[in-house]
């Protein structure tokens, strides 16, 4: 192999797995925009009070999403392998990251930590789910 | 947007004089607590010789009394503390930082693990609890409730497989037949009822599995790939991970889940609730309050 990654043999290439692909990529475009927001937020300070209802729409479809994806590689997994359950590092990193965004959405239903600590909340959780999303693949 | 100045009580600072329910901090600290508990309830099962299965159904035994306890001496500081949603901020953060742990020293087996199952029975009687706080439900709310259910079912459903299912291995030669199997993931054999496989030969997508009666007669047969097993009796047969086959011989596992479908319907009632929640119920609201129906 010269680079990239090793093709899927071909029974593995189920629709679960191409859901499982689309709704992951598409999540984290969602949280990815998100996150664009929270840093224009931070940069422009209170004045961009209106930004928060937008990162925390984005938030919430990519959670959606990435939830999505989540499921749609456990039925993968259980369909090859037939346990529903995480064995290996990708697929716990796949719930590592839902759960960190299960985190941000609840930090922002705490009236206490509304806009910027949620905003931060947002961004510390986006920060963290990138190196997965290289790593897991 | 809220200055930060505006915000009086962080999870670092607010920690002095604020109720349990509300403190951050403390509910880590006895989140860290409880799993240690299960951690060192683990560690004695072990030594005493249990296996997965029962060391399950001893976390279980001891689990009901301490939640009958909770339920009886309790029930108001436990209902204050499961509806709080500083508390499900703890339980995400610490349930994620102890998955990344669990990732980053590769500590396989990880919903096997007491300490994990524990996190997850309060995570999921939180989410029953706040789940009764909200009622009752109008067609509005039905993703709230549909959300919150959905860790109970899951962790039901997993627990049901896992004492009442079969994840089994076994080698499969050429010709030979089986009726024995090796259990996953702890010691002992499985006995197949009333049926025993063998291989024909190595189709052109994986071996070919024959079910046969006791008496030899044949009662099904496949060739199985991972993605396409063979499916007799509520079990399913499919080749093993455990052991790379060749033209000769197989690996076989074979899995019975009975908990699969409450396991699947947790996850379509979480993705529905969510889609739910975010979409349509500001639609069904918006509805209601320009005097339609929802």
């Amino acid at each position: 192999m010269t680079g990239g990654l090793p093709p899927l043999p071909p029974e593995w290439r189920t629709a679960w797995f191409q859901l499982h692909a689309l709704l992951q990529f598409a999540g984290f475009a969602c949280v990815t925009v998100a996150s664009a927001l929270g840093v224009r937020t931070l940069l422009d300070g209170p004045r961009d009070a209106s930004l928060e209802p937008r990162i925390l729409a984005w938030t919430r479809a990519g959670f959606l999403l990435l939830g999505g994806a989540l499921a749609a590689g456990a039925l993968w997994t259980r369909q090859l392998w037939g346990g529903l359950w995480p064995r290996r590092p990708q697929e716990l990193w796949g719930l590592w990251v839902w759960l960190l965004f299960f985190v941000v959405l609840h930090v922002h239903r705490v009236k206490a930590f509304k806009g910027r600590t949620a905003v931060m909340a947002g961004l510390a959780a986006w920060a963290l789910a990138v190196p997965a999303w290289f790593l897991w693949r | 947007m809220r200055a930060a100045s505006s915000t009086p009580q962080t999870p670092a600072q607010g920690s002095a004089g604020q109720p349990f329910h509300e403190d951050i901090p403390r509910q880590v600290m006895a989140l860290a607590a409880w799993a240690g508990f299960w951690m060192l309830a683990e560690w004695a099962l072990r030594r005493r010789g249990l296996d997965d299965r029962r060391a399950l159904l001893a976390f279980l035994a001891l689990l009901a009394p301490m939640a009958l306890g909770g339920v009886l001496w309790a029930r108001g500081w436990l209902f204050r503390l499961f509806t709080s949603v500083r508390f499900a901020v703890a339980q995400g953060g610490f349930l994620a930082a102890a998955v990344l742990l669990a990732t980053a020293l590769r500590a396989g087996g990880l919903p096997r693990r007491l300490w994990f199952c524990a996190l997850l029975a309060v995570l999921a009687a939180a989410m029953l609890t706040v789940t009764w706080k909200r009622r009752p439900y109008d067609l509005a709310r039905a993703g709230f409730l549909l959300v919150h259910v959905a860790p109970a079912l899951v962790l039901a459903g997993a627990l049901w497989g896992r004492l009442g299912g079969v994840q089994a291995w076994g080698g499969l030669a050429s010709g030979a037949t089986l009726d024995s199997l090796y259990r996953v993931g702890e010691p002992g054999l499985v006995r197949l009822p009333g049926f025993r496989l063998g291989l024909e030969r190595r189709g052109p997508r994986g071996p070919e599995v024959l079910v046969l009666d006791p008496e030899g007669r044949e009662l099904a047969r496949k060739c199985v790939s991972p993605g396409d097993p063979l499916r007799f009796r509520g079990y399913e047969i499919r080749p093993s991970v455990l052991r790379p086959d060749d033209a000769a011989a197989a690996g076989i596992e074979v899995l019975r889940d009975p908990g699969r479908w409450l396991v699947q319907a947790g996850l379509a009632s979480l993705l529905l609730g969510c889609a739910w929640m975010f979409y349509l119920k500001p639609v069904l609201k918006r509805r209601r309050a320009e005097g339609g129906k929802p």
